[in-house]
């Protein structure tokens, strides 16, 4: 589960996020959409614990990240636009090793192809040095180490930019099978319709603030893009929607 | 955590081409400087046997002489070069190995290299110590530039920090891998030269293993000092070229300036006399005041003469029982050794102050501290070579006695006509050099341990200041 408590972040006078409240639960997907710049980035490093917060606090599986950064990331993913792997290493040796990492040593080789497999990466391909992967075959990569974690939340930061429509397809459908199984999925996004697809919420932040909350099964694709691209003008079209 | 990240850390250096080449090439050179070692440590000895069984046939077979005439004819006294020269030279090849064993006079022919001896530790040799000591520490740079920094620039390190990794438990992993490295290089090195140290026809310096272990760990810690000083940077630094351009900076202020340039300012601020100088002074200083014109050295052969006369109870020297010419020889070896004894404490005193200043360099440099505890351990540094030159004297002057109180014992009224012949001379022993301990060894270089550990606490330091900083850099990014 992934939770905000009045999250608020301040850069000097820039306010990055303005008291954010937003409670994923199991088997739930919030898709923030927001221009560059709207605090969907400074969200998930909230979350990471890779900033403090200037007030409030954000909780993963209960645990406070700025208390507990350790403990807060034992379940916890995060996949960012560019996944960065280590080259000369073959995607299963990076796998072991983030795997390892996170303090999983006792997988066999067998589970971490298994792994690989069911984010979309066959053996041959597992068994190549990452200097030769896709994009795509990157981000299958870092879900696997997700998987291999057991990870229950993900944070995943425009992860979406820059696949071709297959793989974009792809890489939706696997994390949607991940919701169903249970996990609590953040994602930061411009891709209005990959969001429909994934998210039982989805956010449409600017200047720091969520400013709308939709739900998905109540809008369709052209009226989200309707309500976002007006948001984004400076209006907020007020569709409604449930606290995500 | 910590072991998955050395062994990935080693994968990655198996995997990368210049790492490979520059470990080879490092190993190469290491074991190039061990045979060379081996090479010249047992050509060393080969000619100081040949030498001592030479000097000890000439002196057998010398024929009818005066003792002290043969006291002037004199011997040797020959330095073993011990096994650890293998290893680490040090001054070996500029101390020399042999002293001429002269009546009256403490030859300083041989320690004419010892006047420049802050200043030749400047001179690089091929031996593998130096290997250690200059391309450990680039070997290590080259390694660690990017632990930090490259993490940064390629983004691993922002999901490694997501992954829940502890900026510490990285730094430990990739100081654990680079040291495994570096520390078998130094472990392949000193194995080597044990390995040729154990040849035949090499002496083996008391202590050996002992001095082989501290060798060890001396040199990890001085490597380990490298190791964290570089994670530091690294971590410190925007841009992995960052790094390495400022750990190159390091590498040249460290290895290869300071030994240079502290030693040049020691040499200039306590200039050493210079041999023949100091030759002329030894003998002046220790003959004129008691054979020469003057009332006082008159005098002080009056005193001698009265002390006989007064010893043995008679009115003239002709009366005396024993040669008087060769009771006051002895009489002024005893004069001089006193001379002696005070200018060359003066001189020693003159490298200490050298060495003093030349260590303050080392608060630059810590491979400055490193050669000296180095030479210490391998019995090749200025501490060796004085107790070499202190052992060598102490023979000398028992061995005159041994000439002078023949010709008082034996000479009778012959004066300087009283000769002896080869029965004599094959009695008389030979210069046996006993080498001093492991604990002799290291105790004029404690300054230099403790230096070296201030400079571990002070790399530990940056290194720690690198997770605070660096890492904080990191992730507000």
């Amino acid at each position: 589960m992934l939770e905000a408590r009045e999250l608020t972040k301040s850069f000097g006078d820039v306010r990055a996020l303005q008291s954010l409240n937003v409670r994923i639960g199991a088997g739930e997907a919030l898709c923030l959409l927001g221009a560059n710049g709207a605090g969907k980035t400074t969200t998930i490093n909230l979350f990471l614990a890779f900033v403090e917060p200037t007030s409030g606090s954000a909780l993963v599986n209960g645990h406070d990240v700025q208390l507990d950064p350790i403990g807060s990331k034992r379940h916890l993913a995060y996949i960012p636009e560019q996944v960065a792997l280590y080259p000369s290493l073959t995607g299963l040796e990076n796998l072991e090793f983030l795997a390892e990492l996170s303090g999983h040593r006792d997988h066999r080789t067998d589970d971490l192809l298994g792994f690989l497999e069911r984010a979309g990466l066959d053996a041959p391909a597992a068994l190549r040095r990452v200097a030769g992967y896709s994009k795509g075959m990157r981000q299958k990569v870092a879900i696997a180490a997700a998987l291999a974690r057991r990870a229950s939340a993900f944070l995943l930061d425009e992860p979406l930019s820059g696949l071709d429509p297959a793989a974009a397809n792809e890489f939706t459908e696997v994390l949607a099978d991940l919701r169903r199984d249970g996990a609590a999925i953040l994602l930061a996004t411009h891709d209005i319709f990959r969001a429909m697809e994934l998210g039982t919420t989805i956010g449409i932040m600017k200047s720091g603030e969520l400013v709308e909350r939709l739900d998905p099964g109540s809008v369709t694709g052209a009226e989200l893009e309707k309500i976002y691209l007006e948001s984004m003008r400076g209006g907020a079209a007020g569709a409604g929607g449930g606290p995500a | 955590m910590i072991r998955a990240i050395a062994r990935k850390e080693l994968v990655q250096y198996w995997r990368d081409g210049r790492v490979v080449t520059v470990f080879g090439i490092v190993a190469l050179l290491g074991l190039a400087a061990t045979v060379t070692g081996w090479s010249a440590v047992s050509a060393m000895e080969r000619e100081r046997r040949a030498a001592v069984a030479m000097d000890r046939e000439i002196w057998d077979t010398q024929g009818l002489k005066n003792p002290h005439t043969a006291a002037h004819f004199s011997r040797y006294a020959f330095q073993p070069t011990f096994n650890l020269a293998v290893f680490d030279p040090g001054l070996t090849d500029y101390v020399g190995n042999a002293i001429w064993l002269e009546a009256h006079y403490r030859d300083p022919a041989a320690l004419r290299p010892v006047e420049d001896a802050v200043e030749i530790q400047r001179i690089a040799q091929l031996n593998p110590a130096w290997v250690i000591q200059v391309f450990g520490p680039l070997l290590i740079f080259i390694l660690l530039y990017g632990a930090v920094a490259a993490e940064r620039e390629s983004g691993t390190l922002r999901q490694l920090l997501a992954a829940g990794m502890r900026p510490v438990s990285l730094l430990l992993g990739k100081a654990l891998s680079a040291f495994s490295l570096t520390g078998l290089l130094v472990c392949s090195v000193l194995v080597g030269s044990a390995f040729v140290m154990g040849a035949e026809g090499i002496e083996r310096l008391p202590d050996t293993g002992l001095r082989t272990a501290a060798l060890a760990a001396l040199y990890l810690v001085y490597l380990a000092i490298f190791v964290f000083l570089a994670l530091g940077v690294s971590a410190l630094s925007s841009r992995s070229r960052t790094a390495l351009v400022g750990l190159m900076g390091v590498w040249i202020i460290a290895t290869v300036l300071g030994p240079r340039i502290g030693p040049e300012v020691a040499g200039a601020l306590a200039p050493a006399p210079s041999a023949p100088e100091f030759a002329a002074r030894l003998d002046q200083e220790g003959a004129d005041p008691f054979w020469g014109a003057g009332e006082e050295a008159v005098q002080r052969r009056q005193r001698v003469m009265d002390a006989a006369l007064a010893e043995y109870g008679v009115e003239t020297v002709e009366a005396l029982p024993i040669n008087y010419d060769g009771y006051l020889l002895q009489a002024s070896e005893e004069f001089a050794n006193g001379v002696f004894d005070t200018m060359y404490a003066e001189l020693w005193g003159g490298y200490e102050r050298q060495r003093a200043i030349a260590r303050g360099f080392a608060l630059v440099s810590p491979t400055i501290a490193a050669q000296n505890v180095s030479m210490a351990l391998a019995g090749t540094g200025i501490h060796a070579y004085r107790h070499f030159a202190d052992e060598a004297e102490e023979f000398r002057r028992e061995f005159v006695l041994l000439l002078n109180q023949e010709m008082i014992d034996h000479g009778g009224a012959d004066g300087y006509a009283y000769v002896s012949g080869n029965d004599f001379w094959r009695q008389n022993p030979d210069f046996e050099y006993p080498a001093p301990g492991i604990g002799d060894a290291v105790r004029g270089v404690w300054a230099d341990v403790i230096i070296l550990l201030l400079w571990l606490a002070i790399a530990i330091a940056v290194a720690a200041l690198g997770v605070r900083r660096g890492f904080l850099g990191e992730v507000a990014a």
